[in-house]
């Protein structure tokens, strides 16, 4: 499933406002009733305020007492808590490309309000309140509305929100549900399709479901997806049980962090590199540019010809970066892509700006080791031409790499 | 088909027979090892260790495998890599029973047999191999024939770091097992030097750090050590895995007996929806058998010729064309 649009519920799920019971119960009081507790109130919750004012009120008292709750947000100061994360979530969306809409049960003005109020009506390509429709949420009807008003088809909608009516409405129009579930009384009995404790939980989610898993590598999950409209790769270093916890999490965020900084850098030198859209230390990830092509890899255990222009060109590109002082780290064929244009480099995590001869030397051995353990009888001559075309100085890293191979042998 | 093997290459001397009819079998597995009464192995003191065992490991392997030293088809040694004096211990125990017995001889690489009779003895078809031990410290695997070296040490070998700590601290050697021991009641992380280059490591750095730090507890180094130099190992793997699309991941070689690493292993490969595989300790460590079973896979290349005998200290795998697969 390819999910287009995100359906939000407001009060719960986005936000929680601490006065609306205030206001609800100055209504009741002023008509001589009993104000409601706050265990009473939360029984009201996910209801329109509407239908509450029908269990107290009959006929036009019904009318009277929504004019006045109404106008009695007008005139208070509204005490809003917003979910922590929320707006950094929302804008993440936008920057995916994801339409977002709201249906909530509350009124369309008083809604729209406590958008404007917390800042992030503009996410909000759609709302659909309790008063603009016949028959407010479980029914399907408020999301089938913004749905339309987004023009997304249900299959390519997830509806969040914290209560029964969410999920059960989200569910009858045809979308996947998540239940935000962070407040501290859940409300029972949804049947949702995923469960989130947290904000960060429910990006996650998402995440998983806007930008699906499209390969594993060794130490990295490439995802693809939207980044402002641009086809991009999002780059998660995902956890490795098998090492020490305080290990694991320092080498993801070094290796994302490095990556980020290097593949700025070799921008700038002219090294063909995707560009970065985003850097998320938070989860390790790197957000950038799509390279369509194929991996040098492929290429060079199947097209015989053209084998040299090709070994130059990538002597040529880590001359490049050793000129420039940056060293690749696992510049395996693997790791670069042929494209029309001709081969761009990826997979900078292992890199670190180095001027040592050691430390280019071990590059550029890396680079030897692989072509002639994947291609043997490869010859390194025309790597080496496009090397010292590039970079006049590398001589002397070039015969670094005799004295390199004989290190780790057997002595 | 019966094939007698020598294995010496560093300080295990070992004899195995294997017999391939309808199927190959392991039917003797003997050895001997020289530990040093203090710090690491002294190779001309090993190799004289070697000429004592030997005569008295050969008599019982062929009873072992219950057969007669001239039911012998062929003599296999072990020609390298590894330790020079001890080498040629174990090749001129070969020729000397190849000439006498009138059987062919023939020399074959110590890191190949690893990967052979881990395949033999754990049923993996094309595995990705990590080979721990002593000196050697390589991600070796299949390709186009030959056994490739997809990653190595840069330095020194994973043994000989845990030796080498060891002995600064006293640990008596092999110091891997009482490493382990100690590191199990580790707790305290220390940041050591990781250092991983596309599928190569490096090793000198960590040891340098170690024998710098002061006030810390032993325990804590050792745990701080496996840690990062096992992890450091298993990334390797992975990536060359990775790179190769391969789902066997093979352990051999004596540091493949650490539990740790072996669990580390394990958990990655689980992760990877690949198989992870560590042959029996007799098998992981140095041992005969995998010379004699290399030795029947070879036997098409066996001969009389004695100058093909010469040992090779720096033998490497892939200097070897895989001709029975």
């Amino acid at each position: 499933m390819v999910v287009r649009g995100i359906i939000f519920d407001l009060d719960g799920t986005l936000v929680k406002d601490n006065n609306s019971l205030d206001i609800f119960n100055e209504v009741l009081v002023k008509r001589g009733k009993a104000p409601l507790s706050p265990d009473e109130a939360e029984k009201t919750r996910g209801m329109p305020i509407v239908d509450a004012f029908k269990d107290l009120f009959t006929g036009d008292e019904i009318k009277s007492a929504m004019h006045d709750y109404i106008e009695g947000y007008k005139r208070n100061e509204l005490e809003m808590e917003v979910v922590e994360g929320v707006e950094e979530l929302l804008l993440k969306l936008q920057d995916w490309g994801i339409t977002l809409g709201m249906a909530t049960n509350r009124g369309n003005f008083t809604a729209n309000l406590i958008l404007d109020w917390v800042g992030v009506s503009h996410y909000f390509k759609a709302l659909i309140g309790g008063d603009d429709v016949e028959r407010t949420k479980p029914d399907p009807e408020p999301f089938l509305k913004v749905m339309e008003l987004l023009g997304v088809s249900p299959d390519k909608v997830v509806v969040v929100g914290d209560t029964r009516f969410d999920i059960e409405g989200g569910k009858r129009a045809g979308a996947k549900t998540i239940l935000a579930n962070w407040w501290p009384a859940p409300f029972p009995g949804a049947d949702h399709d995923y469960v989130a404790d947290t904000i960060d939980e429910l990006e996650r989610i998402l995440t998983d479901l806007l930008f699906p898993v499209e390969k594993r590598g060794a130490e990295a999950e490439l995802r693809y997806g939207y980044f402002r409209g641009r086809e991009a790769v999002m780059k998660r270093r995902v956890k490795k049980n098998y090492r020490n916890e305080s290990l694991d999490l320092s080498l993801r965020k070094r290796r994302t962090r490095a990556e980020a900084r290097l593949l700025g850098e070799i921008k700038k030198m002219g090294v063909p590199s995707p560009y970065l859209y985003d850097v998320d230390l938070k989860n390790y990830t790197i957000i950038m540019e799509r390279i369509e092509g194929r991996r040098v890899k492929e290429f060079l255990s199947c097209d015989a010809h053209k084998k040299e222009n090709v070994l130059r060109e990538i002597g040529g590109l880590i001359g490049k970066l050793h000129a420039n002082h940056v060293v690749h780290g696992d510049p395996t064929t693997s790791n670069m892509i042929l494209t029309e244009k001709g081969i761009t480099l990826i997979d900078l995590g292992l890199g670190e700006i180095s001027e040592s001869i050691e430390n280019k030397g071990v590059d550029l051995h890396l680079l030897k080791e692989i072509l002639s353990t994947s291609n043997p009888g490869l010859s390194f001559e025309p790597v080496i031409k496009g090397y010292l075309d590039a970079y006049p100085d590398g001589k002397k890293i070039i015969g670094k790499i005799d004295e390199i191979e004989g290190r780790g042998r057997y002595r | 088909m019966l094939c007698l093997g020598i294995e010496s290459t560093a300080h295990t001397v070992g004899v195995g027979v294997a017999r391939q009819q309808d199927k190959t079998e392991i039917l003797a597995n003997v050895n001997s090892s020289y530990s040093p009464s203090i710090g690491g192995i002294h190779p001309r003191e090993a190799a004289e260790h070697h000429v004592k065992a030997l005569p008295e490991l050969m008599e019982k392997s062929i009873e072992a495998a219950g057969i007669e030293f001239e039911d012998l088809d062929v003599i296999s040694f072990a020609k390298g890599p590894g330790l020079g004096p001890c080498l040629r211990v174990g090749a001129t125990a070969a020729r000397t029973l190849a000439l006498t017995l009138k059987k062919p001889i023939i020399g074959v690489n110590h890191c190949i047999a690893h990967i052979e009779i881990g395949k033999m003895t754990m049923g993996c078809k094309s595995p990705v191999m990590l080979y721990v031990s002593g000196g050697n410290t390589q991600v070796i695997s299949y390709r186009q024939k030959r056994y490739r070296i997809m990653g190595e040490t840069l330095d020194i070998g994973i043994g000989n770091l845990l030796d080498k700590f060891g002995r600064q601290f006293s640990i008596p050697f092999p110091c891997g097992p009482r490493i382990e021991e100690l590191a199990r009641t580790g707790k305290k992380m220390l940041d050591l030097p990781y250092s991983v280059k596309g599928m190569d490591v490096s090793f000198s750095g960590i040891l340098t750090s170690l024998s710098t730090l002061s006030g810390e507890k032993l325990e804590d180094l050792c745990f701080s050590l496996q840690e990062t130099a096992f992890a450091m190992l298993v990334e390797v793997t992975e990536r060359a895995m990775a790179y190769l699309e391969k789902d066997e991941l093979l352990l051999g070689g004596g540091v493949a007996s650490n539990q740790r690493l072996r669990e580390m292993c394990s958990i990655m490969a689980k992760e990877r929806g690949a198989g992870a595989f560590v042959p029996k300790g007799q098998y992981c460590v140095d041992n005969g058998a995998m010379i004699a079973l290399l030795g029947l896979l070879m036997k098409d290349q066996a001969s009389s010729d004695l100058d093909r005998t010469k040992v090779n200290q720096n033998f490497r795998a892939d200097e070897v064309e895989v001709t029975w697969l």
